[in-house]
Parts: structure tokens; C-alpha cells; sequence
């Protein structure tokens, strides 16, 4: 029994039973068309001739005249058969060929508009691509079983590589193909209609080659940031700072969508580039151009832009610089101007408003921008000694008083005002200005019950508190104490009085190191009504013991009860006025001599009288000779036929105005109140350093006061400290003081 | 052994040896020489004194003597201050006194400092007053700074003075040190530095007056 096996090709398999009988033989053939070793001589150039028609055909776009199975089937035997080699080498010389063939077309082209050639690209390319896409299919036994395997490029790389040397890189038509790009793009830029996919088509080839980076994306760049360059030095000289900004914003929004059809992968370095030449280089002119405008003219959404814009390319500082610059010059602009002190602090509110709106929309709220708005205020606010702080607390005070004016301010609004009032007292330095003036003009509407609301002024103090200590609004505090017991007194005192008497007394009791210095003005005091102020410092003595009461004059008002022949009518009038009518008590007729020496007081203060009696709404009294001014030899008639229909009438007091002596006396005040804190200082120091150099001294003094002193003003001081032994020149050294216990 | 304590001594032998060159009572007789009857040498007793020495009342000597006796006030002497002062400067004859007045002189150079500044005090007349007047200032000045370099200057801007009208002790003392440091042309003058407001006055004043 032979067993016969079947090499290479056929498989015969035998069996034999296990009792040695032969069982009858299967065989089981797998056939297969080979024969050992067995093709045919010449198959090797009959089947390439067969691909080569294939290849022919499939690069001209003709037909093919086999199946694909039979193709497939002829690569594989070439490949089982080792003739992989050569298949190769041949397939790749084929397709060089057809490559170079190609190329002819495009430098025959060569003269066309440089876009057109582009598609002439395009179309070889988009060819080339499916060509072998299908030709790969076929040949794919032999880029698997042989160009894998020995590590050559694989089919399609091949065909890639004999594009890019064959065509792209051959001289002409490189140089042109850039060209073209370049200038497609530069259309697309400029807005002119181009075909996108085109270009996308081209740098994804490009890419595909291996060529994107070293070939084409340099020159891309460059073209870039020349066409951005020009474009946005056209427009910084030409255009609004506007019309720039949007331009900018614009095109990098523009850039952003243009690389996704050149090749995102350039898209961080072109969004750089356009950053560069459109901001980068010109960050300090753009600010020049109309950073300053833009605020002025509360352009938010310009501002917007710019922030962000300054933002990408981290030029904050910059910006804030600007910013901080702009407020402390159009500040100072505003606080040094004196014609406009009248409508200053409104100005001043309004321009922390537009800031402070600024600074949240256009520059989100940022902290540093937030401290540069800060610190630019206190610079400004600070360039002018005094003014601000008078002419806040006038304004403030304005707020507070009965008024029109305040009647038309609900709580909410108030409350609003007063915090941008504080905003801006924040930034000043000279608080204790603000505080003299806040407080005469407090004790006037205490005094003179005009204030409009004591909660209103609680909440002011008690911000004033928060800000600056209690100490500070000490005094403030003081004047509404004694409002209070005050009232307390003058019940114990008409309680205390046997005899109510004719006149129904009302006083108030000042504790005089809280409220502003008042003058006191000797005055002659009709009889009855000093006898009841005698009445009431005495009462006052004896629950006091060992203070002094000074009067007020100035300050007092009254209602006097005038038996008209029309009817008997209330007028509510200034001390001093009364005092003036009181006199016409005895006569109908008076001179202004008499009116000086009845009453006592001075030119200026009866002047002022007089005109509110004599030239006001309401007038009691008829001035000869008639003229607008009060003069030496005129002479007064009571208007006894006075009558009016109100039962009770106010006589408008002249008084309104802050008159110079008011001002210079609280200024003085201030002034002294400083000099006692700059002794203080010096000795405080000197006792602490026992022997310092004079300009130590003086520095360390700027440090601790909080006003602006002149060092005039300093030597002055330590020359009274010498005198008064508290210090003395340093014998040992020049130039320095030492401190004497 | 006991030699520090016996230098000492020594040393102690050397003062008394001084004071028993000098007669206590010879001060004391040529003190009631002046005094009179009073217990004090008064501006009559000072000239007699002048007569004798042989000075002119006005020499400056005059002053040195004073600032030696420390008088408390100018044309007085008491009688403390005389003869403790006399002792002190080893003088109890007119003839010692004699021979003593170029030593004086030379005190007035060599001490002049100091005798400015004592000048001042001696010449505040009230009890509780710290400054003189202008003239009696520039006649001062002028005696004892005579050749000074901002003398003549400064005694002119006192008397053009409106806002001053007295000087006090630590101006006159700074005066001094300003007319004996600071150049004719101010250039080593800072008002930056702790002169008082006078002298800084005076400074522009001179500037004014110099521009060019």
C-alpha cells in the first residue's frame, strides 16, 4: 500500500484500519491551479504586460479590460512568486511616468492666470489621488505582502513622493502654484469672491506631501503680516480709532475661520501674526490715537473691544496706565478750574459714575483697573487744597436741608447719594476741612430746625464714623447730645420758673468744644427779653455750677405777636429784626442812627437787617429815600397798614449766604486745630528718637499728618517747641534737635 | 602707698596756694569802692570803675569782664557776682585788673562764641522775657561781629524789618553761626536745613538784594 501524499498543491489523506483490513481509500483533494513551482515561464512579463495596460488605462482614464478579480489574482501569484521586486520597480516607473506626463500639462500651462492654474492643479491632483486609490487596490497584495514588509513606502506614499518631486517641486510650477496660493488667499482677504474649497483642496495636498510646513506655510505667514501690516497702518492713519478696533477685531475673527480651510494647523501662529503686526507693534499709538476719546465720549462697547483686544496680547498694563493717566488729568482738569465750583461736585459725581460704569462693562470689573480708578482719584482730588472739601460738604449739606430741593429726593435716592458722596470723601485727604464746614452747616439746620431728617443725618455720621473713627465724628455726635438735653433743661427750667412769664423761652444749650466758633456780638437787648435770659442762666448756674453761658445772638429767632390795625397777626423773624421792629414800638418813624444805636450792632450786620425788613417780599417797614442799598442818612417808617392773609407770617432772613467772616473764622479754626497736630507730632517723635536730624524730622512728620504742610510752616513750629523748652538745637550736631524732658 | 591721696592734696594745695595769692577782703574793699552803699555795683559805679581801669565804657572789655562775673544783667554787678567772679580770675587790685585787660582782649576773640551768646541774656531787662529789641541787637552785633561777613547786611534787614519786631535767643544764636559759616554768596546755604524762618528770611533777603 503506498501512501501517497501530495507535496505542494494537493492533499491526499489515507486511512487505514486498526485490524490491518484495508478500508477503502478518500481522498480528499483541495485543488488548487498551481503546480509546484509550476507557472508558466514567461507569466512574469505576460501578466506585467496585462497590469502595465491596467495602469495605462487607469492613468488615462480609459477603460479597463479585465476584472477586477483577475487583476487582484495576477498581483498575487506575482507576489507569492517573488517577482514583488520587480513588480514594484515597475509599477513605480509607470507611475513616474504618467506623474511627469502631468507635470508637461502644467508647464505648458505655465502662462495661464495664476488661478486658473491653481485648478489645473487641483483637477491633476484630485486625479492623481483617485487613480491611485484604485490602482492601490489592485496592487494591494504587493503593498502588504512586499512594500510593508520590507519597509518601502507603501503604494500610496509612493505615488505622494512622485507628485511632490515630480511635480510640485519642479521649478516653474512650484514657483507658480505658490504664487497662486498666496494670491487667492490675498483676494480672499481683500473680500473678493474666491472658491474656499480650492484652497483647501491645494494645502491638504500640500500637506499630504509633506510639503504644508517647509514649502508653504513660511510664505503664508509672511504674506500675512504684510497684508495686516499695511492694512492696519492704513487704517491707524486714515480711520477712526473705531473703525480700527472693529477692523481688528474683525479680521482675527476672520483669520480664526480662514484656517480651518488652509490648515488649522497654522492657526495659533496666523492668529499670532495677525496679533503682532495689528497690535503688538503698535500698542502705545493705538492708545494715542483715541483711548482718551473713547472715554471722553462713553464709548463702552469701543472700550469692549479694546480691552479684550489688549487682553490677547497681555498689554493690560498699558491700557491701565492710559487709564489711570486719563482720569488724573481730566480730574484735575475738572477740580482746579474755580469758574466751575459751583457745579463741581455734580461733575465730580457724574464722572465717578461714567468710571465706574466703564470699568464694570468695558473692563470687567478688573481689580488692577479697579485700584488704578482709586489711586487716580485720590491724585486729582488732592491737587487742590481746600475748595473740594468746603464745596463737598456744601453739597452734601445741600442735601440734607428742608427744602424743594430735598423734597424731591425720596429715602432710597438719598441714600444712594450720600454713598457716591462718600466715594468721593474717601479720596480726600483734608477731612478735617470737610468736617469744619460739614459741622457749621449741621449746627445752622439744627439750630435752625432745617434739617430734613435726623435719620438722614444719623446715617451720615455713622458713615463718617465708619470711614474715619469715632473720634472724628465726635464732635458731630456731641451736637445732637446736646440738642437732646437741652430740651430736658429748658423743661426743668419753665418748671422751676414761679411766675410763667410774658415771654415763652426756648434755649439751646451748646456745649461750645463741639459746635463751630460763633461770634458773640454785644448787642443792646431790649429789657424784657434780658430779664428773661438773666432768668435763665441763673436756673442754668445752679445746675451747672462752674460753666459759663455765652449768647448767641446771631442765632436767635423769634415770634412776635404785632397788633396791626388790620388784625393781629404772628411774624416769625431773626432776633436781630426783632430787636429792629421792637423799636419802632415807640415811634412810628426812625433813622438809621437810631436804628445803629438802639440796637446796638454793627454797619455790615444792620445793613442786612434792615434791607430784609425794608426791601424783602415782605416788607414792614418803607425805606426814604427810595434806593436798592441801605445808606447812613436814611430814614424808616413803620408800614402800619401792614396786613397780610397768612396768620402767621416768616420774615425771609438774609442770611442764607455764607458770609466771608463765617468762612475765614471756621478756616482759622482748622488752621489752629493743625498746628496743635503738627506740636503734638514733633514732640511725639522727638520723644521717641531723643535726638533726630532736622529733614528726618520733616519726613517723618509728612508721613504721619495727613495734611499738606508747607516746611515753612514746620520751622515755625519747632522754633515755638525751642522756646517753650520742649527742644533745642543739638549742640553736638548741626542741623538736629534733641529732645528736652 | 599714699601717694594719689598726697597728689590730691597737692593739687588741692595748688588752688589754695591760688586763692591765697588773692585777698578776699581786697575784693570786698574794692567792691564797696564802687558799690557805695548798696550791694551792688550799679551803671554810676561802673563808670568810676571804667575811670579807674582806665577803659572807655563802650570797649568791649567791658563786656569780656561781665561775661567772667557772669552778671545776670548789663550795668550790674552784685556783690556775689563780683567778688566770686574777681576770685575766680585771681584779680584783687585796680593794678591786676590793669594787667588783665590784654588777656581780656584776647578772650573776646578766643571766646567770642560764647560771649555773643551771653550778650543776649544780659541784655533782657524783664524777668520773664526771652528776646530783645532790635537796636540793642544791632548795636551788639556790631561790636562783636564787627568785621563779620553779613554784619552790615543783616543789622539793615533788621532795621527794614516789618514782620519782626524782637529777636529771640535762638535766632541771635543762629545768627552767629549763620554770619561765621555761610559765604558772602550763599552758596553753601540750604534753606532745607534747620535755620529758623528769620534767617531763612534774611537769606532771601540777601538774594533779593545780590541778584546779580
Amino acid at each position: 500500500r503506498r501512501k501517497n501524499i501530495m507535496s505542494s498543491g494537493g492533499l491526499r489523506i489515507s486511512l487505514r484500519g486498526t485490524n490491518g483490513k484495508t478500508v477503502p481509500k478518500l481522498n480528499i483533494r483541495l485543488s488548487r491551479d498551481r503546480k509546484r513551482g509550476g507557472l508558466p515561464d514567461n507569466y512574469e512579463e505576460t501578466t506585467w504586460e496585462k497590469l502595465k495596460m491596467t495602469i495605462r488605462a487607469v492613468h488615462s482614464g480609459d477603460s479597463v479590460s479585465f476584472s477586477f478579480e483577475d487583476l487582484y489574482k495576477c498581483v498575487e501569484n506575482m507576489v507569492d512568486h517573488k517577482f514583488s521586486e520587480n513588480l514594484y520597480n515597475r509599477f513605480e516607473e509607470e507611475c513616474k511616468i504618467h506623474v511627469e506626463r502631468e507635470c508637461e500639462k502644467l508647464v505648458e500651462g505655465i502662462d495661464i492666470d495664476d488661478i486658473s492654474f491653481l485648478s489645473l492643479v487641483n483637477s491633476i491632483w484630485e486625479d492623481h489621488c483617485q487613480q491611485m486609490i484604485l490602482l492601490r487596490s489592485l496592487f494591494l497584495c504587493l503593498d502588504r505582502k512586499y512594500a510593508h514588509v520590507n519597509s518601502l513606502p507603501s503604494l500610496w506614499d509612493m505615488g505622494l513622493n512622485l507628485f511632490r518631486e515630480h511635480i510640485i517641486l519642479v521649478d516653474v510650477v512650484s514657483k507658480k502654484l505658490l504664487a497662486g496660493l498666496l494670491l487667492i488667499i490675498s483676494k480672499d482677504r481683500k473680500n473678493e469672491s474666491v472658491d474656499t474649497s480650492l484652497i483647501k483642496n491645494l494645502t491638504q495636498m500640500l500637506a499630504s506631501v509633506h510639503l504644508y510646513s517647509e514649502y508653504f506655510e513660511g510664505q503664508f505667514l509672511e504674506e500675512t503680516s504684510k497684508f495686516y501690516c499695511m492694512e492696519s497702518e492704513q487704517y491707524l492713519r486714515d480711520h477712526t480709532l473705531e473703525e480700527f478696533l472693529n477692523n481688528v477685531d474683525r479680521r482675527l475673527k476672520e483669520e480664526i475661520e480662514r484656517a480651518t480651510y488652509i490648515d488649522n494647523r497654522s492657526c495659533d501662529r496666523l492668529i499670532a501674526t495677525v496679533e503682532d503686526v495689528c497690535l503688538r507693534n503698535k500698542l502705545p499709538n493705538i492708545i494715542e490715537k483715541g483711548f482718551d476719546e473713547l472715554i471722553e465720549k462713553d464709548k463702552g462697547n469701543y472700550l469692549s473691544i479694546m480691552y479684550n483686544l489688549y487682553e490677547r496680547v497681555d498689554a493690560l498694563d498699558l491700557l491701565k496706565e492710559a487709564w489711570q493717566n486719563y482720569i488724573q488729568v481730566k480730574g484735575k482738569e475738572l477740580i482746579t478750574d474755580e469758574n466751575k465750583d459751583k457745579t463741581l461736585i455734580q461733575e465730580l459725581l457724574d464722572f465717578k459714575d461714567k468710571t465706574d460704569r466703564i470699568l464694570i462693562h468695558s473692563f470687567k470689573d478688573n481689580d488692577v483697573f479697579y485700584m488704578a480708578l482709586k489711586n487716580a482719584f485720590i491724585y486729582f482730588m488732592n491737587e487742590r487744597l481746600n475748595a473740594p472739601s468746603v464745596l463737598l460738604a456744601r453739597y452734601l449739606s445741600s442735601k440734607m436741608i428742608t427744602g424743594r430741593e430735598r423734597r424731591a429726593i425720596n429715602d432710597n435716592e438719598f441714600e444712594t447719594i450720600l454713598e457716591k458722596v462718600m466715594d468721593i470723601f474717601k479720596c480726600i485727604n483734608e477731612k478735617d476741612v470737610f468736617e469744619a464746614f460739614y459741622k457749621k452747616d449741621l449746627a445752622k439746620r439744627l439750630l435752625l430746625n432745617k434739617s430734613a431728617s435726623i435719620d438722614a443725618e444719623k446715617l451720615v455720621i455713622s458713615k463718617l464714623k465708619t470711614e474715619c473713627g469715632s473720634q472724628f465724628t465726635n464732635k458731630l455726635e456731641g451736637m445732637f447730645k446736646d440738642s437732646d438735653i437741652s430740651e430736658e433743661i429748658v423743661s426743668n427750667f419753665k418748671d422751676s420758673v414761679s411766675n410763667p412769664t410774658s415771654i415763652d423761652l426756648k434755649v439751646q444749650v451748646l456745649t461750645a468744644a463741639y459746635w463751630p466758633p460763633f461770634a458773640t456780638l454785644n448787642v443792646n437787648i431790649p429789657d424784657e427779653i434780658s430779664s428773661v435770659l438773666t432768668l435763665f442762666s441763673d436756673f442754668y448756674y445752679t445746675q451747672y455750677n462752674g460753666r459759663k453761658l455765652r449768647w448767641i445772638h446771631a442765632l436767635g429767632q423769634c415770634l412776635l405777636k404785632a397788633n396791626f390795625p388790620k388784625g393781629k397777626r404772628e411774624l416769625q423773624a431773626s432776633f436781630f429784626q426783632s430787636m429792629v421792629l421792637l423799636l419802632f414800638n415807640e415811634t412810628d418813624r426812625l433813622s438809621y442812627e437810631n436804628l445803629s444805636s438802639g440796637t446796638g450792632l454793627d454797619d455790615l450786620e444792620l445793613k442786612k437787617v434792615i434791607k430784609s425788613l425794608a426791601l424783602g417780599r415782605v416788607r414792614l417797614i418803607t425805606k426814604e429815600p427810595k434806593s436798592r442799598s441801605i445808606e447812613h442818612d436814611d430814614e424808616f417808617i413803620f408800614r402800619k397798614n401792614f396786613t397780610t392773609r397768612k396768620m402767621r407770617l416768616k420774615i425771609n432772613q438774609i442770611q442764607q449766604m455764607e458770609t466771608q467772616d463765617e468762612n475765614t473764622r471756621t478756616q482759622d479754626a482748622i488752621f489752629k486745630h493743625r498746628q496743635y497736630q503738627v506740636d503734638a507730632a514733633i514732640v511725639r517723635i522727638m520723644k521717641t528718637r531723643n535726638h533726630l536730624q532736622h529733614n528726618l524730622l520733616v519726613s517723618e512728620l509728612y508721613r504721619q499728618l495727613r495734611f499738606k504742610f508747607r516746611p515753612i510752616d514746620i520751622k515755625r513750629r519747632i522754633e515755638r517747641l525751642i522756646e517753650q523748652g520742649y527742644m533745642e538745637r543739638s549742640p553736638e550736631e548741626r542741623n538736629s534737635y534733641n529732645y528736652l524732658a | 602707698m599714699a601717694r594719689t591721696k598726697k597728689r590730691k592734696h597737692s593739687g588741692g594745695d595748688k588752688r589754695d596756694s591760688k586763692k591765697r595769692r588773692v585777698s578776699g577782703s581786697k575784693i570786698l574793699k574794692m567792691f564797696k569802692q564802687f558799690a557805695g552803699e548798696e550791694d551792688y555795683i550799679g551803671p554810676e559805679g561802673l563808670l568810676k570803675f571804667c575811670d579807674e581801669i582806665g577803659l572807655d565804657p563802650e570797649d568791649i572789655v567791658l563786656l569780656v569782664i561781665s561775661w567772667h562775673l557772669k552778671a545776670e544783667q548789663a550795668l550790674y554787678f552784685t556783690q556775689e557776682e563780683f567778688v566770686e567772679g574777681l576770685q575766680k580770675l585771681g584779680i584783687d587790685s585796680i593794678k591786676k585788673f590793669k594787667k588783665k585787660i590784654p588777656a581780656f582782649r584776647k578772650d573776646a576773640v578766643d571766646h567770642l562764641s560764647s560771649i555773643f551768646e551771653y550778650a543776649f541774656t544780659f541784655s533782657i531787662e524783664e524777668q520773664n522775657q526771652h528776646y530783645i529789641d532790635f537796636d540793642t541787637a544791632i548795636s551788639y552785633i556790631q561790636l562783636l561781629q564787627k568785621n563779620g561777613t553779613h554784619t552790615n547786611d543783616f543789622c539793615e534787614f533788621l532795621k527794614k524789618q516789618t514782620s519782626y519786631k524782637v529777636i529771640n535767643k535762638d535766632q541771635w544764636k543762629m545768627f552767629y553761626e549763620f554770619n561765621n559759616t555761610v559765604s558772602n554768596d550763599l552758596s553753601d546755604y540750604d534753606e532745607n536745613e534747620a535755620w529758623p524762618v528769620m534767617i531763612d528770611e534774611f537769606a532771601e533777603y540777601l538774594q533779593e538784594k545780590y541778584k546779580d
